[in-house]
């Protein structure tokens, strides 16, 4: 009998933050825990590679301490890996060891439990992916969310950290709070917390507005982590302040997690019971807010975290609207352009990492023209922001494009002119500030430049040694470009994701798989058109004018002044509602949620 | 946002979402209408297949176990990550604790405290220890055992002993309890593994319900988060008693 490797990939990690939490005590050579660290995440690594090749053949599912269904009732917690559990969990894991490799030695972390938390951490998102029980899922939710608010206070000299944590953390817990209630509901009804139970409790019935709210509920949770306007607000107070290694995890996978998570507990439990029409909308306007708010707030930033932050606001957006299609193939794509704009970001939350580790400053106008001396990392700055915008051949081209081709056949044709917007903005801000840092072109712009937040000085997090830039911070940056440019060039991706959101998609499927055990039988897929280039290449040019707009000398051109004066007050605005402050946020919480829930309900 | 519009839009969100909240709970089963199959199941199935008497216990521990592991290291995170905000910062440092008083030679608890705090330590931790080890057996357990054992440690700190309780909770031996508490749990869960088990399977000795040594892993399991809970609450006060009374801004004395 073969060793069953489903618990592994959340035991190791956990054992190891135990064992380095004792260690820690004993011994303050850093080299020793990043070793064992870097060990474990690789050996997590190998376990999600092989349960990802097994779970094509078959989905997986492992009941703990043997608790089988009892009389067709689930009474224990399964883990059900199925192709897309496993992809995301394998590449959770592979950002972690960027993380990991970035902050190898130099990092400012003995006594600090940073190792015992990112492994924690790590363990946390393994769970919540191969997770196939409600509850189970919510205490991952809950545990991403303690290591997380933790690292991101980590720099705990200024006082910016130690603000985004807190405002993270409440605005996690009434997300928890919502996905807590959800669960409630759900269990009311259905009576079990396993996901394939409820699902197919709930087949077949009138759904309700109990059940609607249900969904409704356990959404918002989730959006919140996934950073939906109006949740959204947390998500750049935490990620610029974060130490690079979380901002990497932040941004790269634990933000789509929760639109993952949206996904899932739609397609299992209640794609047969409500009415897709209304949530659709629903989610799709959320969505589509989410990419545009996110893209122009990208825009007025001069604090380089503070923009990548935003532009990943922008980009969840993007992939809720992609999953808000509940379509196979538009999922597909959604999965594809979640790897490759997960790698994209977090090699350029790397880069900033870099720049932060040799001047001390994230601001754009500070560093104006500073960076010259570091030639390969502004070149992959510069190529991240396209990469970011969408060029042939990295992921992010192959999903947009999967998820446009089907956009387009699903009669939401305005989608695809909306991603072109969005990832110009967002690409087009990433080159404008590599311009600037690395080449000196351009001067203080309207409208960055007067950025509350600039990112002028800031602690340092890692032990400066002379010369360059050190090799074990460069190894992340390149890896992270290949596993992009790898995600959008190999078409195996692309058909194996097929495959995967085909699977995650067919809930019917997925409940027999887990109550009635027996293999789950994959209908042969055609194999997918490969998308076309003109929309990759047309956001990338896109990026590149949005770019080149910022670089044109401010008072060299007249109607440039009347814009000016013209975007003055929205600017001010938009400033004014990312206060900071966490009455603020609470206040948009609830009147988000008031509204999502109160359309649910009516429309079901 | 102004104050005024913070709160108007607060109060209309509110109320809009309770009245959501009230339609949605409006399906559920009526009070007291419990019809799902889970009770039932677990009720029926915990005495024959585990000799196990308490079933929050049997839940908690067993059926989803898993869940509960989860639980704990939520709680070693938490630990984690207060100690991590906690840390002394590059520009502070230890300084002894002084009196303020000043007219004192040193901080004398009144006797009355005193003789409170050494009454009830030894009872308290006593009881903590009842609670962990009947986990399976009575209402309580490893987590709220846990928390009375480090009550008894606090009783220490309120007598006035804060020195002595910084002495035992700062150094590193909580700390490698805390970690082998929590590693204790996940280690219990794999040793069916090596005999072609599945992990957190009970397959210890189920011995006689209501006994102490009863019902297989649960009693190991609930020693297991005692240990680490009781860690936990000792080296988070001692890290907020440091940080109150002995850490300092380093730049004047």
């Amino acid at each position: 009998m073969s060793v069953e490797l489903a618990p592994f990939p959340v035991l190791a990690p956990l054992f190891l933050a135990a064992v380095l939490a004792a260690l820690e005590h004993i011994t303050n050579r850093h080299r020793i825990l990043d070793l064992l660290s870097l060990a474990t995440v690789a050996a997590v690594l190998v376990l999600d590679l092989l349960l990802l090749k097994r779970s094509f053949s078959g989905t997986v599912v492992y009941w703990f301490g043997a608790w089988t269904p009892m009389q067709g009732f689930p009474v224990g917690i399964a883990f059900v890996v199925d192709p897309v559990a496993a992809l995301l969990a394998l590449f959770a894991a592979f950002l972690t060891a960027m993380g990991f490799l970035y902050s190898w030695h130099r990092f400012k972390a003995v006594g600090t439990y940073y190792h015992t938390l990112m492994l924690l951490f790590l363990a946390s998102m393994q769970g919540f992916c191969l997770t196939g029980d409600l509850f189970n899922m919510f205490v991952f939710f809950e545990l991403m969310g303690v290591t997380a608010y933790a690292l991101t206070g980590y720099k705990i000299e200024d006082s910016g950290p130690l603000e985004g944590a807190l405002n993270f953390a409440v605005m996690n817990s009434i997300g928890g709070l919502m996905v807590l209630f959800g669960i409630g509901l759900l269990y009311g009804i259905t009576g079990g917390l396993n996901l394939a139970w409820a699902g197919a409790f709930l087949e077949g019935k009138a759904g309700g507005a109990t059940v609607a709210a249900a969904f409704v509920l356990l959404s918002l949770g989730f959006l919140v982590k996934g950073a939906i306007v109006p949740f959204h607000f947390w998500l750049p107070d935490a990620h610029a302040v974060a130490p690079t290694p979380a901002s990497v995890l932040f941004s790269g996978i634990m933000v789509q997690l929760g639109l993952y998570a949206v996904a899932r507990i739609y397609w299992v439990v209640f794609s047969d019971a409500l009415d897709p029409a209304p949530l659709r909308l629903l989610l799709l306007s959320a969505g589509a807010a989410t990419a545009l708010l996110g893209a122009v707030m990208a825009l007025l930033q001069r604090h380089l975290k503070r923009m990548l932050a935003f532009s990943t606001v922008s980009h969840s957006g993007m992939m809720l609207s992609g999953i808000a299609l509940m379509d196979p193939s538009a999922l597909a794509g959604t999965l594809l352009y979640l790897v490759g704009h997960g790698a994209v970001k977090g090699a350029l939350f790397v880069c900033t990492g870099i720049i932060l580790y040799h001047y001390n400053s994230v601001d754009e106008e500070t560093l104006r023209g500073k960076c010259l001396p570091l030639k390969a990392t502004g070149a992959l700055f510069c190529l991240c922001g396209v990469a970011l915008a969408g060029l042939p051949p990295f992921g992010t081209w192959a999903g947009k494009g999967v998820l446009e081709q089907s956009a387009g056949s699903l009669g939401y044709g305005w989608l695809p002119p909306l991603f072109l917007i969005c990832s110009g903005i967002t690409g087009g801000v990433v080159l404008r500030a590599g311009g600037s840092l690395f080449y000196g072109v351009g001067s203080a712009n309207f409208l960055s430049s007067s950025a509350p937040s600039s990112g002028k000085y800031e602690e340092p997090e890692a032990f400066e040694e002379k010369g360059g830039t050190p090799r074990m911070m460069l190894l992340p940056l390149v890896l992270l470009v290949v596993v992009a440019v790898g995600a959008g060039a190999l078409p195996q991706l692309q058909s194996s994701l097929a495959e995967g959101a085909a699977r995650l998609a067919d809930g019917k499927g997925y409940r027999a798989t887990v109550l009635k055990g027996g293999a789950y039988a994959a209908a042969a897929l055609p194999q997918p058109d490969r998308p076309g280039l003109a929309m990759g290449v047309a956001a990338a040019l896109a990026a590149v004018a949005v770019a080149g707009f910022f670089f044109i000398p401010p008072d060299a051109v007249r109607p440039l002044r009347g814009l000016r004066r013209a975007l003055e007050g929205p600017v001010a605005l938009l400033r004014s509602l990312h206060s900071g402050y966490i009455g603020d946020y609470t206040a948009w919480f609830l009147a988000g949620a008031a509204v999502m829930t109160l359309f649910a309900i009516m429309s079901q | 946002m102004s104050e005024r519009f913070r709160i108007m839009l607060y109060l209309v969100s509110a109320l809009a979402f309770a009245a959501a909240l009230r339609a949605a709970f409006a399906g559920l089963p009526d009070f007291g209408a419990y019809c799902g199959a889970y009770g039932p199941l677990v009720l029926e199935s915990m005495q024959g297949m585990r000799h196990a008497q308490q079933g929050v216990a049997a839940v908690t521990f067993d059926y989803r176990g898993f869940d509960t592991l989860g639980e704990e290291f939520m709680l070693f995170a938490a630990v984690a990550g207060a100690l991590l905000l906690l840390r002394r910062q590059e520009s502070e440092r230890f300084r002894e604790p002084k009196d303020q008083a000043g007219d004192r030679a040193g901080i004398e608890p009144a006797p009355a405290v005193l003789g409170l705090g050494l009454l009830m330590f030894p009872f308290t931790l006593l009881l903590g220890i009842y609670v962990v080890l009947h986990g399976h057996l009575t209402p309580g357990g490893g987590f709220q055992g846990g928390v009375l054992l480090a009550t008894a440690f606090y009783y220490v700190y309120l007598s006035g002993e804060y020195g002595d309780l910084l002495e035992v909770a700062a150094g590193d031996t909580v700390a490698r309890f805390e970690a082998a508490g929590a590693a204790g749990f996940l280690l219990v869960g794999t040793v069916p593994l090596f005999t072609g088990h599945r992990y957190l399977q009970n397959v210890l000795p189920l011995g006689n319900m209501g006994e102490p040594f009863s019902a297989g892993t649960l009693p190991l399991l609930n020693c297991a988060v005692g240990i680490e809970v009781t860690a936990a609450f000792l080296l988070v006060i001692s890290a907020f008693l440091r940080q109150v009374l002995l850490i300092r801004k380093g730049k004047h004395s």
